[in-house]
């Protein structure tokens, strides 16, 4: 068994009475340190109380816990606050920079800037991210396309940079519900 | 045309250049010069080499002073600008070997590119700015400008021999107008039309572009008779291919070899 195994089944067998580790001991298949490690880790999360050295019984808290059939796991312990740095040369990141230069530019274009070769489906990556940042209005698109060469080619939307967040490319967060600006640490909503 | 970058003899040279900065002799050469007339790609090479490497890729303006330089530089590198300017040029100087160092160890060049070089060139104190930054930080600087830089810094000795290389980009041979056509274009072509598209638009890529979009147009519609060989000059006669960058007037595809204005 795991820690937080070892902490849900002390959760569950612990009850209102104060009840020692050797009488826990003898019950539960574990040995007088795994059931001193697991009783203090329900104790630091206000699941248990110690009594008195040696003997343990549930809080309020913990009551509740049982009742609502709680497991115990080894993490994560609360949301992560910490912010996440970008990943460097990206497509996305290149093709970022790519427009910051360019200022006015095609999906071509972008393509054309950044495109390695070795990236798969390039164009549609790039697609949904010029649409996410045009949402955002951070570009706008331009009321002439690029005429196309095909015969039945409708051309090319045209985009303009109207917001130059910074260096670092934006990113989609909550499901692309929300662009990220890394620069300003600020989120845009889509 | 299909979104893909074609390298040419400029790209080379430009490459040539960089790699000839880790083998200089001398420490302070740390400077680049990219010029060229309009159209020949400069700026489309430097934005795709800037992009790939995470380089800084600064536009000089027609009026920037030392500290509006320094303080884009700044803001480029995610540097808090500190108040003064003493603080400010430390600040920069070591943004610049933090990145140089990122770069060094994701095995990648590092440099500044300053594109329209031309407003600075002419400027002391901007460009002996430049030439402090390149020599205390080491990381290189690229300026790319139109031709006058090279003439205005042989006003300024102590830069002018700092530059490790000078890049001129040229006109397009008949090797890079075919590697081009070949690359880009959705319609095969044959070497008869490559070699009139070259003489027709002097080499320069803005216009080979356009030629090329004419001859994917007509292409597209008028499937060559010979795929292997591809779309002729005799196929493509009578249809307009560019216009003629002096004197703005139409250029069609001849019958005969000659050009048709």
């Amino acid at each position: 068994m795991s820690g937080g195994a070892h902490q849900t089944a002390l959760l569950y067998h612990l009850g209102r009475t104060c009840q020692t580790i050797d009488e826990l001991r003898t019950t539960l298949e574990m040995n007088s340190r795994q059931i001193s490690d697991a009783a203090s880790g329900l104790i630091q999360r206000g699941f248990v109380e110690r009594v008195e050295a040696g003997c343990f019984q549930l809080t309020a808290e913990g009551h509740t816990a049982v009742a609502n059939g709680e497991r115990i796991t080894s993490g994560p312990n609360g949301p992560h606050k910490s912010q996440r740095s970008p990943r460097q040369n990206t497509l996305r990141q290149r093709a970022w920079s790519a427009m910051r230069i360019r200022r006015r530019f095609s999906i071509p274009d972008l393509i054309t800037d950044t495109a390695l070769g070795d990236e798969r489906g390039a164009a549609n990556n790039l697609q949904r991210y010029v649409r996410s940042l045009r949402k955002a209005q951070v570009i706008r698109c331009l009321p002439v396309r690029v005429p196309g060469t095909a015969p039945s080619s409708p051309g090319f939307p045209q985009y303009t940079l109207v917001h130059d967040l910074g260096p670092v490319a934006p990113t989609l967060r909550r499901n692309g519900l929300v662009l990220f600006d890394h620069n300003s640490g600020q989120e845009i909503g889509l | 045309m299909k979104p893909v970058f074609v390298k040419t003899h400029n790209y080379h040279a430009f490459h040539a250049a960089l790699k000839s900065l880790n083998g200089r002799g001398a420490e302070e050469c740390q400077l680049v010069v990219v010029d060229g007339e309009p159209g020949l790609g400069k700026t489309t090479i430097l934005s795709r080499w800037a992009s790939e490497n995470g380089c800084i890729y600064l536009r000089a303006k027609t009026e920037w002073q030392s500290s509006w330089f320094i303080a884009e530089l700044l803001d480029e590198a995610r540097v808090t600008k500190p108040h003064r300017h003493e603080a400010r040029f430390k600040a920069a100087l070591q943004a610049l070997g933090e990145r140089a160092l990122l770069a060094e160890n994701s095995g990648r060049q590092f440099a500044v590119v300053i594109d329209e070089a031309d407003h600075i060139s002419g400027r002391q104190k901007v460009i002996e700015t430049v030439r402090d930054l390149a020599d205390l930080s080491g990381v290189p600087f690229v300026l790319v400008g139109m031709g006058k830089i090279r003439d205005n810094l042989t006003r300024f000795p102590q830069i002018a021999s700092r530059v490790s290389g000078y890049v001129r980009f040229s006109t397009a041979s008949q090797q890079d107008v075919e590697h081009f056509l070949s690359e880009k274009c959705e319609v095969p072509v044959a070497p008869c039309l490559a070699e009139f598209v070259r003489r027709c638009t002097g080499g320069y890529n803005r216009e080979i572009k356009e030629a090329l979009v004419a001859i994917e147009r007509f292409g597209l519609r008028n499937a060559p008779a010979d795929p292997d060989l591809g779309l002729t000059i005799r196929e493509m006669a009578g249809q307009h291919l560019i216009n003629d960058r002096k004197s703005g007037q139409p250029i069609r595809v001849p019958s005969n070899l000659g050009v048709v204005a």
